[in-house]
């Protein structure tokens, strides 16, 4: 695996999934990602977000949003994915909330740096996802923007 | 003359200066050069956008208003590089700090480098001409909101001490959303202070959505900057004089894909890396009102002649949820942000040029740093006053920047803090310096070695780190620089 080519960092798929949340839901197959990926994100999102109700609907937006996206970046964010689904002897989607949840843990901890890398990217990205989200303010007491 | 963008420009131009960027150092630099009758041309590769414009969205304005839209990373992953990329550059997207060369840096520049071109006096000089021209004034204690407060509080109780920051904000009602642009203009950025003066001079053009990529050179003249403008068409401008001030991490790429300066270009990196603290209380702190950044705790900092800016400084700061909640090492369902009892701050560690900038053969940049052990050390350091002062003002727990790390509830718990390893907490940079310091590649009066009409005049110049926040430090040299050319 390209090291560099691998994410270019944890901001890099922030802004991608950004403005996801706030796409239209495709409705269909993955638009960008490819169902595979795209299977992944939202298994990744249900162990991730504060709100598993939100996984599919947040990750559906971020998948629709990768099209206008730089191509360089939002490749990056597919790569990860990638990575994370084959990354142990069960594909990651496969593996049990519970599942998903330990291997996370155990990769941000790893002493493979690659293995850590993808797990703060994606952090990142299910983190601003969720709460650049509108529909996530109530519940956190934000009042949101004055203009 | 007057702001053009570049579907509205015909791409070729001839001037008295060409400067490439509008930040603290192009955007000072065009004004002064064009009050003093020069005519300036300034590329920018941003957008112009005015208050109207800024949303108080996070998910908008980071693309619109950041480098990359806050996608610049370090090679390896492990540091954010936010720089801005609009007219005013990272002036309109900042925390307002305005801190200026401090004596003991100049000291160090002068005993360590040699450097004796400019006085004492003509730095300080140029730190106060520019404090005056964007009303830069000291926060009043009564605009401390809670989470500045216990920052100050928590230093206090520890021995330690701090204060209020100076910034450049005039008449600000606190809305908090300084880092994706003020909507209201309180934030006197380069680009509603000196690009204005710049613009009513009738000398100068803006040119917005403008990326330089090249420069031409004959000799030992730069004649002409090419580039490509936002809808794909090729510019050129011919100056007699160039100014680089397309930040630390664009100057050396353009340096670099023009083959000039030499092979030390884009070497001295430093990035000033700061790691978020966060801290939980039993009632509201709304850290997101008022102003976001407005104490410090210094007494762990010095600047001297030997050293330099070093030890480490803890800054109280507040973002947006999204950019909150990703910059805290914390996931999952169990661990919900609570974003108005939540009290945070940034550890930021002076380093020492040790990275550096390449340029990838799609054109970007490669940041490559490690964070060397001692500023992994005083980065720990700095994690555990910051923890500490949440402790001692009550915090019912603080969540430290590192992967997997348990809450921390007991000041016992930060004695067990294990050494940092890159990519295991989410590092920041917002004042990437160094990448074209005077000594390697520049003479000290800012001119590229060999060259006799190219400056640098960004955050790149400086032999070590400048100050813990390098807008000032930035304006004081693009003024020294361009008082070479009147």
């Amino acid at each position: 695996m390209n090291r560099r080519r691998l994410l270019t960092g944890g901001l890099a798929t922030i802004v991608v999934a950004v403005g996801a949340a706030h796409s239209p839901m495709s409705g269909l197959d993955s638009p960008f990602l490819g169902d595979s990926p795209r299977r992944t994100l939202g298994a990744l999102f249900e162990v991730m977000l504060p709100d598993p109700a939100a996984a599919e609907r947040l990750a559906d937006g971020v998948d629709a949003f990768l099209i206008t996206e730089d191509p360089l970046l939002s490749a990056d964010l597919r790569m990860a994915l990638v990575a994370l689904e084959h990354g142990g002897l069960v594909r990651f989607s496969r593996l049990s909330p519970q599942g998903r949840t330990r291997r996370l843990r155990a990769w941000e901890t790893s002493p493979v740096g690659v293995k850590r890398q993808i797990v703060q990217a994606l952090r990142k990205v299910a983190m601003f996802t969720f709460y650049a989200d509108p529909a996530s303010w109530e519940a956190i007491g934000y009042e949101g923007p004055w203009v | 003359m007057g702001i053009a963008k570049a579907a509205d420009w015909a791409g070729t131009a001839r001037t008295d200066v060409c400067i490439i960027g509008s930040g603290a150092g192009g955007g000072v630099a065009a004004a002064l050069l064009a009050e003093a009758g020069r005519d300036v041309v300034v590329l920018e590769e941003g957008e112009h956008v005015s208050r109207e414009r800024m949303t108080q969205r996070e998910e908008q304005m980071y693309p619109l208003l950041y480098r990359d839209g806050g996608n610049q990373n370090t090679a390896d992953g492990a540091i954010s590089v936010l720089q801005g990329r609009c007219l005013g550059g990272s002036t309109v997207v900042n925390m307002a700090d305005v801190v200026p060369v401090p004596q003991g840096v100049l000291d160090h520049w002068r005993e360590a480098f040699g450097l004796t071109r400019y006085s004492d006096e003509a730095w300080h000089k140029a730190g106060q001409q520019a404090m005056e021209a964007i009303g830069a004034n000291r926060i009043p204690a009564d605009r401390v909101n809670r989470n500045g407060q216990l920052l100050l509080d928590g230093a206090a109780a520890q021995g330690l001490s701090g204060g209020t920051f100076i910034h450049n904000r005039v008449d600000c009602i606190g809305s908090g959303y300084c880092m994706v642009g003020c909507a209201y203009d309180a934030k006197k950025s380069v680009a509603l202070t000196f690009i204005p003066r710049a613009l009513r001079t009738g000398q100068a053009t803006v040119v917005t959505q403008a990326r330089a990529t090249r420069l031409d050179r004959s000799g030992r003249k730069v004649t002409h900057v090419r580039g490509v403008l936002s809808d794909g068409r090729p510019f050129s401008v011919e100056a007699d004089h160039v100014i680089l001030a397309a930040g630390a991490i664009h100057s050396p790429l353009i340096l670099r894909a023009s083959g000039l300066g030499g092979r030390r270009v884009g070497q001295h990196l430093s990035l000033q890396p700061q790691a978020p603290v966060s801290a939980l209380y039993a009632d509201d702190v709304i850290m997101y009102r008022g102003i976001p950044q407005a104490t410090y705790i210094d007494s762990t900092e010095w600047a001297n002649a030997e050293d330099g800016l070093a030890g480490f400084r803890v800054e109280n700061v507040a973002s947006t949820p999204g950019m909150a909640a990703a910059s805290a090492a914390v996931w999952g369902p169990q661990n919900p942000m609570h974003y108005r009892r939540i009290a945070a701050s940034l550890c930021l560690v002076p380093d020492r040029p040790g990275g550096r900038v390449k340029r990838k053969r799609n054109g970007r940049p490669a940041i490559q740093y490690t964070l060397q052990r001692l500023w992994g050390e005083r980065m720990l350091e700095a994690i555990r006053v910051a923890a500490t002062a949440y402790l001692r003002t009550g915090a019912t727990h603080v969540t430290l920047p590192f992967a997997g790390a348990q809450p921390v509830t007991d000041e016992s718990q930060l004695d067990r803090l294990g050494p940092l390893r890159p990519n295991s907490l989410p590092l920041i940079s917002a004042h990437p310096q160094g990448t074209c310091r005077v000594g390697a590649v520049l003479e000290q009066d800012f001119h590229v070695k060999g060259l006799d009409n190219l400056q640098v005049l960004d955050a790149s110049v400086f032999p070590t780190t400048a100050s813990s926040h390098t807008m000032l430090p930035v304006m004081q040299a693009a003024i020294l620089g361009v008082s070479e050319l009147l």
